[in-house]
């Protein structure tokens, strides 16, 4: 009998997921028909019937109880039971709420995450975090863009802990429902394997598997009031993935000189990262993140990756042996944390190519969107800008023409007075498919006012105010520095000990605004007063002369920018 | 009395492969484990390299179906599996073996529908589906009927035992080892040290996802690094992929320079030629190495003293330890960094002497002593006062054997002992003629739970029977022992001191009735590796009803995460509206909807707190557990921490009224905060090794199933009360 009874339980259990929906159904009605009196008077004569003594004895009085108790059965049938406006039993009722879903155009991403893959993504894209035991019930509710799914979810300390792993068999078995269910609605799976993680994970059957990570996330490593001291002891931060091969032993030798080995937790790396001045990472990834908070890398093992020739990571080949380990971390202690124009040259390097939302566009590139989940630049939309300018004549604007042009990251819109629309600077930018729109009435010399009329007029997030050219980096380090910071202007500093005195991605009270958030802009303040409003003001000073041209051998733009003009 | 085994694989014993040498590895294994093994071979003898041990093995008898035409009609290339099952059946009518062990899916299925079989399958599993996505509701229902029908599945890795149990439930509680086993011959060994050229050896079977290639390449890698290196290769198995693909790898064997291709070996031959090499390679395509099986020959060469190049698995990283440095990735450049690694002859030696330490664990000592074991808990012997021509009758009653079943398993299994169970179908639902048969036949009558059932049986009691009635903390509340006539009990068990004292006070029964018998826990069973992280995880098996208390697990957990943000708390339990005696309940339901509410709108719970599935594989998921927590107001017993430090984790246990009596002081607290505080101590301070081998060495000496088995067949055969349980006999029954 047990045999019987467990092999149907499993072939049942599935079953009876699918009746159950008809299952409940089936037993409204039945509770209806047990409710009715009808019924009740039929099971009264057949029990009368089956004891012919004491059953005939009671039929009288349970008749007469039914007789009275009719009425109020069914004033409580009606009041226990509300009757449906609408079916919202079928699954596909999660289109009419949009539960949990993106309010503000935001990427819906549902993940199976490491906290700080979280963390990573969350100034970004809406993140809905999925656990075990909520997985269905979560996914069939909500309208997602994509499911991602990080390796390093599967690291102890989470809900999804070895996930994967033949001795978690339920928690990958919620993860393989939810690939399928993902899939049945057209919705991509991608698994980004950005630590270990046991290898039938990869096997369940995402429609990407991105080796790597979700790129750096600029908001927490950024040298944004990086102490102005920083240790010049290096320090060994551990990545997440194990040293591999000959890394070992060129670890061990540094360790045995005298190096300093660390593995902070995910959320104390950023601090631990910008209190050096240089590290040695033995991983690229680490390498990266040392870089973009200010501090000098030195990689282990890593000699050919021609994506960082243009960043100043000094690397140690697995040949090298110890001396050359050696000599090379003090080379990389010699040269001490990175200059003001290195931090720039590799923050918009990273912003570039590296950058969370940068890797998040590429990933969506690499799988089909389901129908009306937008296109895979969604995550850039936060990086949308407008440049604001009054040229004044033809030569001004094609001054303004030529530094729209060149930038590295290109501007989503140009807004300019009517008055300068004929200017060949103008028609000439239409010419290249940008999209210029245009103010009456605002005056050439402008007032807050008029910025604001500008600002009004764009519809990006972000606006740049062009005074004059500013090289091509101009706005992406502007938009690079707001990112790392969450800052609502960025521009020069005001005021201090002197202008421009004060130190790059640091906090102030007043700047030359360079970038503003569209709707500071449209308040119609004068920038001296913005930060008594509440604004959070970043100071970035313009590069000037050789600094402000490309400073890299090939040719760097935000994914999906290049084009649109 | 010499126990008789029937052994069969599906295997064919003239190829050398994983799969030949399990069949020669369990018949061994059996013989040395002291019965007599019959061989039945698949298929017509070509060749006797495989065979060759067994010429030499006493105790071993080969039946060769071709050429002793024991069936018509086989064809040429061996049995199939219903011919297999046809020639099994037939020859155990004819010689009544003790155990019947096949290896097969296909075979193990069929075999499992033989009634005949039934109850002595000792089914050892290799070929099954090993990914969650594979296993579809047939493989699961077959793999059910396989667990149902054997007495045991034998699984070559704890993966394989794992990743079974969580899916198949029925598979919990019969899965055990039985790894691979090596045979290295007396006095060879490898040379210890890395050479110029660094030999490489690999052996096994040639497909795609063996990487046979992408090994062929590795000498010339080498040689890129300035490292000259050979390769060696063992083996006439080609997995018959593409003519392409058969063609270019037989191409690459034959003429890569520095690959030499030694063809098929005898498993001695095979190991005396990797001896003189320097490095074994293991390395799979990820999706084979994905799967639950250990190559056998990663423990063959570290027997012989040769570091392994292998793939960087969980199961890999169990075996030879996180920290092993010759773990390769999926690319053929990590095979070669590592063998790059290897060349360094500090490295060389941790690396070997890590290989070896592993090997150990795979002799044909360590597989015979586990058959030992086995063979021991499947035919234990008969107990003192006995006799098989006059077996004990007992009769054992009640709806759910859900806490007895670990008992009622090993009185069945006693010869001497006669066992009939009389299940209920709920309470007070029951077979009456069923119950009046078994009333009249038994010696001994036990009554699982004291309800309705011990009232049936105390009222049709015959003379001379003993009537046994265990009580949990269920009953002890109810109107059932009230209504109990304790005259015609003999004894009534209990599994705590507390719990006898509070039945003896609350049902005014004599004190001589009331007997001490404790839970036990099947700590040989629990006992498995940690998962990484497991020192942060809290666990709690089950949470209904509200007297457990999950939010004081709660309030650990959040006092806990305070100081760490690892810790997390795993929870395995039936939902409480999975209960309906729960749920009908408002203060009931209150409680959970508080306690819930609470998990959702607090973002440390939200982020900690996983609700596991409930079902049987509570071994496979105390993996996951460093430390169990008892959170009641009130328990009898309370197993769940119990079975945590069985399973090598802490248990944790506040001070509930009895407590005391059952776990040792330095596991109680008073409060939650001071269970997290100890918790903290434990593993900030670096203690939670020692501290969990104590708790399992406490729990292996009072609460062992073995043990407990033996309290209970003393109580049940010679109605001995055992030490500290009640003060006098209640004397013997009459058969």
């Amino acid at each position: 009998m047990k045999r019987r009874e467990q092999s149907q339980t499993e072939q049942l259990r599935r079953a009876l997921a699918d009746r159950e929906a008809q299952l409940q159904e089936a037993q409204a009605r039945l509770a209806a028909l047990e409710g009715s009196t009808s019924l009740q008077v039929g099971r009264a004569l057949t029990s009368a019937a089956k004891r012919p003594g004491r059953g005939i004895v009671r039929l009288p009085r349970d008749l007469f109880r039914l007789w009275r108790g009719a009425g109020e059965s069914r004033s409580a049938t009606a009041g226990a039971a509300p009757v449906r406006s609408f079916d919202t039993e079928r699954p596909e009722a999660r289109l009419l709420a949009g539960t949990a879903g993106s309010r503000d155009g935001r990427l819906v991403v549902a993940g199976v995450l490491s906290a700080h893959a979280r963390a990573a993504l969350e100034p970004y894209a809406h993140v809905v975090a999925l656990r075990p035991h909520d997985t269905q019930v979560t996914f069939d509710t909500i309208d997602a863009d994509v499911v991602l799914v990080s390796a390093s979810a599967a690291a102890p300390g989470t809900v999804w802990s070895h996930v994967g792993d033949p001795a978690v068999a339920d928690r990958t078995r919620a993860l393989s429902w939810l690939l399928a269910a993902a899939a049945a609605r057209s919705i991509p799976s991608v698994l980004v394997a950005d630590a270990p993680a046991p290898p039938a994970l990869a096997d369940l059957g995402f429609d990407h598997v991105h080796n790597g990570d979700l790129g750096v996330p600029l908001h927490r490593f950024n040298p944004v009031a990086a102490p102005t001291e920083r240790s010049a002891a290096p320090v060994l931060v551990a990545g997440p993935s194990p040293a591999r091969g000959p890394v070992v032993a060129l670890n061990a030798t540094l360790i045995a000189a005298g190096l300093e080995r660390t593995e902070p937790d995910w959320w104390a790396l950023p601090d631990t990262l910008r209190a050096r001045a240089c590290v040695v990472a033995d991983t690229p990834a680490i390498a990266d993140r040392a870089l973009a908070c200010g501090a000098r890398p030195l990689l282990l093992g890593n000699t050919g990756d021609s994506d960082r020739a243009d960043r100043p990571v000094r690397t140690v080949s697995a040949g090298s042996g110890g001396p050359g380990a050696e000599s090379a971390l003090a080379r990389v202690r010699a040269a001490g944390t990175l200059a003001p124009t290195e931090v720039r040259a590799v923050l918009r390097s990273l912003f570039l190519r590296d950058a969370t939302p940068v890797r998040l566009a590429e990933l969506l590139g690499q799988v089909s969107l389901a129908s009306g989940a937008g296109d895979s630049l969604l995550p850039l939309r936060g990086r949308a800008v407008a440049v604001l300018a009054f040229p004044r004549d033809d030569i001004d604007s094609l001054a303004f023409a030529d530094d729209v042009l060149n930038q590295s990251h290109l501007p989503a819109e140009v807004v300019v007075p009517r008055a300068s629309v004929r200017f060949t600077g103008v028609e000439r930018l239409r010419s290249h498919g940008a999209l210029v729109r245009t103010v009456e009435g605002v005056a050439l010399d402008p007032a807050p006012d008029d910025w604001a009329r500008m600002a009004a007029q764009a519809t990006t997030p972000w606006t740049a105010l062009w005074h004059g050219p500013h090289g091509p980096n101009f706005l992406a380090d502007a938009l690079c520095a707001a990112e790392c910071s969450g800052a609502d202007a960025v521009g020069p500093a005001l005021g201090g000990a002197g202008a421009g005195s004060e130190p790059d991605y640091v906090f102030v009270s007043a700047i030359q605004p360079h970038l503003t958030r569209r709707e500071l802009l449209c308040r119609g303040l004068h920038h001296g007063q913005w930060n008594r409003h509440g604004a959070r003001l970043l100071a970035l000073a313009p590069l000037r002369g050789a600094e402000s041209g490309a400073s890299h051998d090939r040719p760097q733009d935000t994914p999906g920018t290049k084009g649109t003009m | 009395m010499t126990l008789r085994a029937l052994v069969y694989g599906d295997v064919d014993l003239n190829l050398v492969d994983g799969a030949a040498v399990w069949a020669q590895s369990m018949t061994r294994a059996l013989a040395a484990a002291g019965c007599e093994v019959t061989l039945v071979l698949k298929a017509p003898v070509t060749t006797d390299r495989m065979l060759e041990p067994f010429l030499e093995t006493p105790g071993v008898t080969l039946r060769r179906p071709y050429e002793e035409q024991l069936l018509a009609d086989v064809g040429p290339r061996g049995l199939t599996p219903e011919q297999a099952v046809t020639l099994l059946t037939r020859l155990d009518a004819d010689s009544a073996f003790d155990l019947v062990v096949v290896r097969g899916r296909r075979l193990s299925v069929l075999a499992a529908h033989e009634s005949q079989l039934e109850g002595r399958l000792w089914t050892y599993l290799a070929d099954i589906p090993q990914r969650v996505t594979d296993l579809v509701s047939t493989a699961v229902s077959e793999l059910t009927d396989i667990a149902v029908a054997s007495r045991f599945l034998l699984c070559p890795t704890g993966h394989m035992r794992d990743f079974l149990e969580s899916n198949v439930p029925a598979a919990c509680g019969k899965s055990v080892l039985f790894p691979p086993v090596t045979a290295v011959p007396a006095g060879v060994a490898a040379p210890g040290a890395p050479g110029r050229p660094l030999r490489l050896v690999y052996a096994g079977r040639f497909a795609p996802r063996w990487n046979t290639l992408e090994l062929t390449e590795l000498p010339e890698a080498l040689s890129e690094r300035s490292i000259p290196a050979e390769l060696h290769v063992i083996g006439d198995r080609m997995q018959r992929e593409s003519p392409d693909w058969d063609r270019r790898v037989t191409k690459a064997l034959q003429e890569t320079p520095g690959v030499t291709w030694h063809g098929g070996q005898s498993r001695a031959a095979a190991l005396r030629l990797a001896s003189d090499c320097h490095v074994g390679l293991a390395w799979r395509s990820p999706e084979l190495a994905a799967g639950l099986e250990l190559p056998v020959t990663v423990p063959e060469f570290g027997a012989l003293g040769l570091p392994v190049v292998l793939n960087h698995t969980p199961m890999h990283e169990e075996l030879l330890g996180a920290d092993y440095p010759l773990f390769a990735g999926d690319d053929t450049e990590s095979v070669v960094d590592a063998l790059t690694l290897a060349t360094d002859p500090r490295v060389y030696t941790w690396a070997a002497q890590r290989c070896a330490q592993a090997a150990e664990a795979f002799t044909l000592e360590r597989a015979a002593e586990r058959l030992r074991g086995y063979l021991g808990l499947a035919f234990p012997p008969a107990p003192v006062g006995t006799s098989a021509q006059r077996p004990l009758k007992v009769a054992i009653a009640g709806h759910d054997f859900t806490f007895f079943a670990g008992i009622i398993e090993h009185l069945s299994a006693l010869p001497g002992v006669e066992v009939r169970l009389d299940e209920w179908e709920s309470l007070h639902s029951h077979d009456q003629y069923r119950s009046r048969e078994l009333a009249s036949w038994a010696d001994v009558v036990i009554c699982e739970w004291c309800g309705p059932n011990a009232l049936f049986y105390a009222r049709y009691k015959r003379r001379g029977q003993r009537l046994l009635v265990r009580l949990h903390r269920f009953e002890l509340y109810a109107e059932w022992p009230r209504k109990l006539d304790i005259e015609q009990v003999d004894a009534i068990i209990c599994a705590s001191p507390r719990y006898a004292e509070l039945t003896r006070e609350r049902a005014e029964w004599p004190a001589s009735k009331v007997v001490v018998v404790p839970n036990w826990v099947d700590v040989d069973q629990l006992d498995r590796p940690k998962l990484a992280g497991a020192s942060h995880t809290l666990g709690m098996l089950g949470i209904t009803p509200s007297r457990k208390r999950v939010d004081r697990a709660l309030d650990v957990l959040e006092e806990l995460r305070r100081h760490d943000q690892r810790y997390t708390l795993a929870i395995k339990s039936k939902q409480p509206w999975e209960h309906w005696w729960v749920w009908n309940r408002p203060e009931e339901r209150a409680y959970y909807e508080r306690t819930y509410r609470r998990i959702q709108r607090s973002q440390t719970l939200t982020d900690s707190v996983v609700f596991d599935p409930f079902g049987p594989d509570t071994a496979v998921w105390l993996r996951r557990v460093g430390f169990v927590l008892s959170t009641s107001d009130d328990e009898s017993f309370h197993r769940a921490p119990a079975e945590g430090a069985a399973s090598g984790g802490v248990p944790v246990v506040l001070s509930w009224p009895g407590a005391e009596a059952i776990y040792a002081p330095h596991w109680l607290h008073d409060t939650p905060a001071e269970m997290a505080a100890a918790i903290h101590a434990i593993v900030s301070e670096g203690r939670f090794d020692s501290a969990r081998r104590v708790a399992q060495e406490e729990i292996r000496a009072s609460y062992d199933l073995r043990r407990v088995r033996s309290l209970w067949t003393e109580l049940i055969v010679n109605a001995t009360v055992p030490e500290g349980g009640a003060p006098e006999q209640t004397g013997t029954a009459t058969r």
